[in-house]
């Protein structure tokens, strides 16, 4: 008796998880026996074996003969794109660049302002941030890619690493010149992530991206990043309103902006060619 | 009592009948022993569910095929699109009205692979590469067709010559495709490519830019509705 309350529905279901192939599912014999028994479980794998055999050989041929023609026409060989680590790779090290040129402009007032510890803190949560969003986007770029972090948990994580960090790195003091201080730097941070988006986004462009939306927000992110990292040495407010209101708005503004223009852009990838026309 | 039915009323709510020694056998040797081995196959009979071949295509030599596109070659490019067009058919005739909608996805998920044919890597599975790129190929249609919908002005109407209707469609897989319109699409597709296109839980995860445990918790909320749906007509 204890094997007949071994397997029930829910359990059937997990060994439905298997790939069947052509002699069907290797299901166990407590399942088979429940199969037997339970004509709803009977029906339901009927269903998924028998019937989810689709025709197979339904392609027209002159479909098929029309895309092999298509691809011959512009068939020339191409270098694989690299590995996910190496596009990361890429990835963070244009930020770099862009960072120290862009710096270079700059007056790096807020580094003498900033103690040790808000140094070291902030750098590890923007260090941790550039990983996170350059592997997200290497993903991205390749399709079919494994992604243990999804995209939009990526750009969460980034979010919340740099709140957490200045909530807890950075003292509350009254506002000085809230808001004028703070729409300069937010100006500024614009101003630095335009630039910085172009770019990734021209490195980004070399892979397939699917969906643009996610693809633009994550741009967006990490040119947010950017501007978060140069307004960190050059803002000389170093205090937790103005961090988390203006340079967190700086990131937050990126992001949505980019996810916009994304979808803007998946709007308008909607093709309408066609290799044949049959009639 | 339903074993009865389905011997003597010549179908199981609606599904095909079978002969008597399919039904023993599936409870005798278990599933594998009779769907694949004696119940169809002495048939012979495609049309009534006959999987003589696995609707996956053979990947072992899909990745040197697809090095070999990748390098120029035309005869790999011709095999490649010969192996791998019926599972995307497959795939989008599912969730088409027309069949000509689904060569249509078919032939624009074949330009997008050919402009994102150096994204692939040899060492990574082909399958989920391509589906990735097959299911937004099927998003994007889906859009297009509701806009396109949403400007057309009907003047006529005219008749229904949807892929459920397709002449050579077997009544079974008629009723599995008219199911399957009734989960939500996240469940829709996840079922799809696990059992019409026979890819492992990993490789539909990759393909959906999601995890494993979330698939599983799809295809298990698909399987449960899809109980409910067979149930409620008539089983």
């Amino acid at each position: 008796m204890a094997t007949e309350l071994k397997t029930d529905c829910r359990s059937l279901d997990a060994e439905f998880d298997g790939q069947w192939g052509r002699k069907g599912a290797n299901l166990s014999a407590d399942a088979t026996r429940h199969i037997g028994e339970c004509p709803r479980c009977l029906a339901l794998y009927q269903s998924l074996y028998v019937e989810a055999s689709l025709p197979e050989q339904r392609v027209s041929p002159v479909v098929q003969r029309g895309i092999t023609e298509e691809i011959r026409k512009s068939l020339t060989p191409v270098t694989p794109l690299g590995s996910t680590p190496v596009l990361a790779a890429q990835l963070a090290a244009a930020f770099l660049v862009i960072s120290v040129v862009l710096a270079s402009t700059m007056k790096l007032v807020g580094i003498p302002v900033m103690s040790g510890t808000q140094m070291v803190g902030m750098s590890a949560v923007l260090a941790l941030g550039l990983i996170v969003i350059s592997r997200s986007l290497a993903w991205q770029m390749t399709p079919g890619s494994r992604q243990t972090i999804p995209a939009w948990t990526a750009v969460a994580v980034l979010g919340m690493g740099l709140l957490i960090g200045m909530l807890v790195l950075f003292p509350v003091r009254t506002p000085q010149a809230f808001l004028a201080r703070g729409l300069h730097c937010l100006r500024v941070g614009v101003l630095v992530a335009v630039p910085s988006a172009a770019i990734f986004w021209w490195l980004a462009r070399r892979g397939a991206p699917l969906n643009l939306t996610t693809l633009g927000a994550t741009l967006g992110a990490l040119a947010g990043l950017v501007s978060v990292a140069l307004l960190q040495v050059a803002c000389d407010l170093q205090e937790m309103n103005h961090l988390v209101v203006w340079h967190g708005g700086v990131l937050l503004l990126t992001t949505l902006v980019g996810a916009c223009m994304g979808r803007f852009f998946g709007n308008r990838r909607i093709v309408d060619k066609k290799i044949i026309r049959k009639k | 009592m339903w074993t009865l039915r389905v011997c003597t009323v010549g179908g199981f709510g609606g599904y095909p009948a079978r002969d008597f020694t399919f039904w023993l056998e599936l409870f005798l040797f278990g599933p594998a022993m009779s769907m694949g081995q004696a119940g169809f196959s002495s048939s012979g009979d495609r049309a009534s569910g006959d999987r003589t071949s696995s609707n996956r295509p053979d990947e072992a030599d899909l990745p040197p095929l697809m090095v070999g596109y990748q390098q120029g070659d035309a005869a790999a490019v011709d095999q490649l699109v010969a192996r791998i067009s019926p599972s995307l058919w497959r795939f989008f005739l599912s969730n088409s009205k027309t069949p000509a909608d689904a060569e249509d996805l078919l032939q624009e998920c074949w330009i997008r692979i050919h402009k994102a044919r150096h994204t692939y890597r040899s060492s990574e599975p082909l399958l989920p590469w391509v589906f990735a790129i097959a299911r937004y190929t099927k998003l994007d249609g889906y859009r297009k067709r509701r806009r396109r919908e949403s400007k057309e002005t009907p003047v006529d109407v005219l008749p229904d010559v949807g892929a459920l209707d397709a002449p050579s469609t077997d009544e079974s897989q008629k009723r599995f495709l008219q199911l399957l319109q009734q989960l939500p699409e996240s469940q829709r597709e996840v079922i799809l490519m696990l059992k019409v296109s026979d890819m492992s839980l990993e490789e539909v995860a990759r393909a959906t830019s999601s995890t494993v445990g979330s698939i599983k918790q799809k295809a298990h909320r698909a399987y449960a509705k899809l109980r409910e749906l067979i149930e409620r007509e008539g089983v």
